[in-house]
């Protein structure tokens, strides 16, 4: 820098950026949402819209504040297929959706109407899906589910309790299976989270289900992320009254895979047959088998509302 | 106003103008006061993971020394020389005796509650002067660290550009919020970057004062026993020296002497230096060879720890090679980059033209001595950008694991300041003598942002980022790390304390039991709360970082709710909860 014209301009530039960034830290250097605004968004939703919170890092505030945010839907949705309506909260001054919520929303397709509404710092938009395809039974709404797990030496029917099921005795377990949300690829995702204990076939039997136009199902392996490690991959079979109708084999470096078969609207006997050929993960440098990653498997019917 | 070296000074008072005629005197004023200032704002800032573990590694080091006060034997023993020193080998000992020794001297007792009669180390006993928590006081050594940062950056800036250079140089480096929050932790990252600066400003000076040279070998030693980045430092202050030798003699058209080849500055770093570190570390003394072996292998070998970053994951190679420059700009306010671009731009072009300018050796030039090598201080621009660029450069290699944020590379940032300085006297030195009235202005203006940042983020300023990436908000749009290290937890904890029905116990997450242990021992810990595993616990710590979801499903699941009970956020942002059953 030898010029005074130069260095001149030097200084105006870094004055003009200081006071640019001034500027920006009274905007982003405090709380844009207080109590009321949440208490506001609590009043006008309604029980029948299900709740999608984003970006990401605001759904702990939104499960603090509002009961719509806690249900099973909310946090851990598989996609947004399957809903007519549903209502995105987001921060009032946020104009796009997040990487992962617009991935979503472009997979659904356009929404028919969306209105939106501020409360403060934040946003409600409600988004109507008028032509969609609605949810008409899934594995994780029946309480009749059957389990049943198979080795090559044994066969065990498996006892339910409460919101799980244990295959195998005490002492011999094989396979134990749980209704909860599980991590998937950094999100969670409610879902039948299966615990092979051993290599064996989990085979998941859902009586007289409501078919559509669709089965959708997701298929994951929980907290691959997590650990550097390799692990067995994952076998699907879905039978529909005893037909194969697909077979497919799921990485553990999947994430949440999905998986679709077409269907004609009827009730049908539906069993969906999971195989962890070996339960040993491969972490950096050695074998283990005490560190098992569960499966984590949701399906779903989707057809026009009747 | 008058001028310093044609840039400008503002005097508005007598008093003014004597105070700035004695630049020590204002340095040790700002030492003392950033060093006040953060042994009392730290005092909201949680004990983080390692805190904890250099408490513990403190009151053992420090009980070896006291103990050899009365019995000068028991430092001769390697049995309980190795005792002491074995917690926490995989850093050099020096900080952590030092906050030792600051709690012998200033910490008052634990709480009877915390103390353990099995663990002699524990002390029950309070220091000699006892008016500090025990963890301000062990914090204490490394924020008199943060001051005499602050002091030696202000007098290299005033002896350039007087005191406004002076405080651009120490306000671009001490005002950044990742630096004051690190300043005040018993950790080594601020400790180690500004050991390395004073290395490298008495490596500078040593190249022409042997008093400078005869210093460096324990400057050298002091940072090397502080933390590992100082072997890099040493490393980078030996090529540069070959680098100006070789630069001295293409313009002089010389060889080099033999006396200047292995100089006193070189014997300096290579040998003394290495060997003060090696006295100021007992652990290595058993044996030398075998236990710094395996001080490199941890350190080459070090895991991959999980960090968010622009929405991934990363915990493997290839990391991004992006990281450490990105996190800088996400951080560090454009203002500030702006100048030491500007400065690191301007050192090295006064380098090429200096070495362009061929010179002929005069026979009254000085003779090279061993103890003071080269005839003048060349490359300095060159210097500044091998500090500023290299920890940046190592972070961005796709093998070296990335965490902690932007502490592994915070060594880089004095020498941003220094080259913030450079260009702030260049530019004001050519401006017209009747614009440099806005000198002060200006100052004012480009430190407004980070200390602005600095202030609103305080106490979580680990969470803090730049404004124009949108501050803790945009930084969690962009998928940036939220934090780690479990230190926001104090207001979840003081919560606890103030209310009726409280849980017994409770899973502590990533909160670490010897940070814990602590709070415990300064009364800070709720008494009926002890800690527990998640299948036992009445309520769960959580601190959010990507990685750590499956902790909160498990915490959903043992203490069946979804609805944590209180949160610490900053800016709506969460940073950490908490869960009761």
């Amino acid at each position: 820098m030898r010029s005074p014209r130069l260095a001149t301009w030097f200084l105006l530039a870094l004055a003009g950026m200081a006071i640019v960034e001034t500027v920006a830290a009274g905007v982003v250097y405090r709380s844009r949402i207080d109590a009321d605004d949440w208490h506001a968004i609590e009043a006008a939703l309604d029980d029948e819209t299900p709740v999608f919170v984003d970006p990401p890092w605001l759904e702990p505030v939104a499960r603090h504040y509002l009961a719509a945010a806690r249900t099973d839907v909310s946090v851990g949705a598989p996609d947004l297929h399957g809903q007519r309506r549903l209502a995105l909260l987001t921060p009032a001054d946020h104009a796009r959706a997040s990487h992962h919520m617009q991935a979503d929303l472009d997979e659904r397709g356009p929404a028919t109407t969306s209105e939106r509404q501020t409360f403060g710092g934040l946003a409600l938009t409600t988004l109507a899906f008028d032509d969609a395809l609605v949810e008409l039974d899934a594995l994780r709404l029946r309480d009749d589910l059957e389990l049943t797990a198979v080795t090559s030496t044994r066969r065990e029917t498996c006892r339910r309790r409460g919101s799980s099921w244990t295959c195998g005795s005490k002492d011999r377990e094989l396979v134990t299976a749980t209704r909860r949300p599980l991590e998937i690829d950094f999100r969670a995702r409610h879902c039948l989270a299966i615990d092979f204990h051993r290599a064996a076939t989990l085979s998941v039997h859902v009586p007289d289900m409501q078919l559509g136009e669709r089965l959708r199902g997701h298929v994951g392996v929980a907290d691959f992320n997590a650990r550097l490690r390799s692990d067995a991959p994952v076998a699907l079979r879905v039978e529909i009254d005893e037909t194969l109708t697909l077979q497919r084999t799921f990485a553990d470096d999947e994430g949440w895979a999905a998986f679709e078969i077409e269907t004609t609207p009827s009730r049908a006997d539906v069993t969906v047959h999971l195989t962890r050929p070996d339960v040993a993960a491969w972490q950096r440098g050695r074998m283990t088998s005490s560190d098992r990653a569960q499966v984590c498997v949701e399906l779903r019917s989707l057809g026009a509302a009747r | 106003m008058t001028e310093v070296d044609s840039v400008p000074v503002i005097a508005a008072s007598s008093w003014w103008r004597r105070l700035c005629t004695r630049p020590r005197v204002i340095a040790a004023l700002l030492a003392g006061l950033t060093c006040a200032w953060l042994v009392v704002g730290h005092r909201s800032v949680g004990y983080a993971r390692d805190e904890g573990i250099y408490f513990e590694a403190s009151r053992h080091y420090a009980a070896w020394l006291v103990d050899g006060l009365s019995e000068p034997s028991r430092w001769t023993s390697s049995k309980r020389r190795d005792r002491a020193f074995r917690i926490n080998r995989e850093h050099p000992a020096l900080l952590k005796l030092a906050g030792g020794i600051s709690a012998r001297l200033l910490a008052q007792p634990p709480t009877a509650a915390a103390v353990d009669d099995d663990d002699p180390e524990s002390s029950s006993r309070g220091g000699w002067w006892p008016v500090l928590p025990e963890g301000s006081a062990m914090r204490l050594p490394a924020s008199m660290l943060a001051g005499l940062g602050t002091a030696l950056l202000f007098l290299a800036g005033t002896a350039r550009a007087g005191v406004l250079g002076g405080l651009v140089a120490a306000g671009c480096f001490i005002t950044l919020p990742r630096v004051w929050f690190h300043a005040g932790l018993h950790c080594f990252d601020v400790p180690v970057a500004v050991m390395i600066l004073a290395l490298v400003l008495v490596y500078r000076r040593s190249l022409v004062d042997p008093t400078a040279a005869k210093w460096l070998g324990p400057v050298a030693g002091v940072a090397l026993a502080t933390k590992h980045n100082a072997l890099f430092a040493v490393a980078l202050c030996v090529a540069h020296y070959y680098l100006a030798l070789a630069w001295t003699h293409w313009r002089q058209g010389q060889r080099a002497h033999a006396k200047q080849l292995v100089s006193l500055p070189i014997v300096s770093l290579v040998v003394v230096g290495p060997l003060v570190a090696f006295a100021l570390w007992p652990w290595l003394w058993s044996a030398p060879v075998e236990r710094v072996g395996e001080y490199l292998a941890f350190h080459r070998e070090h895991a991959y720890y999980n960090i968010a970053y622009l929405g991934q994951n990363h915990n493997r190679p290839p990391l991004p090679v992006s990281y450490p420059f990105v996190m800088t700009w996400a951080t560090v306010p454009t203002a500030v980059l702006l100048l030491a671009a500007a400065g690191l731009f301007v050192g090295l072009v006064d380098d090429w033209r200096s070495g362009s300018i061929a010179r002929v050796p005069s026979p009254s030039d000085p003779a090279p001595r061993w103890s003071s090598p080269l005839p003048s201080q060349p490359l300095s621009g060159t210097l500044v950008l091998l500090f500023a660029m290299f920890p940046l450069c190592v972070i961005a290699w796709p093998t070296v694991p990335i965490f902690g944020g932007t502490k592994h590379f915070l060594t880089a940032y004095p020498f941003f300041a220094l080259a913030a300085l450079t260009a702030w006297q260049r530019a004001w030195r050519l401006v017209p003598s009747s614009r440099r009235r806005f000198a002060a202005p200006l100052l004012v203006l480009v430190l407004v942002p980070s200390t602005w940042a600095t202030v609103h983020g305080h106490p979580h300023n680990l969470s803090q980022y730049a404004p124009l990436i949108g501050g803790a908000r945009g930084a969690a749009d962009a998928g940036h790390c939220r934090g780690f290290w479990g230190t926001a937890a104090l207001p979840l904890l003081d919560e606890i304390h103030s209310t009726r029905g409280r849980p017994d116990a409770m899973y502590l997450h990533d909160l670490h039991a010897l940070a814990a242990k602590q709070y415990r021992r300064e009364g800070r810990w709720p008494p009926q709360l002890d800690p527990s595993s998640l299948g036992r616990a009445d309520a769960a710590l959580l601190f959010i970082e990507d990685h750590m979801l499956r902790d909160e499903l498990e915490i959903w699941q043992q203490l069946g709710t979804r609805r944590p009970s209180h949160m610490v956020c900053l800016d709506d942002v969460p940073l950490s909860l908490r869960y009761d059953r």
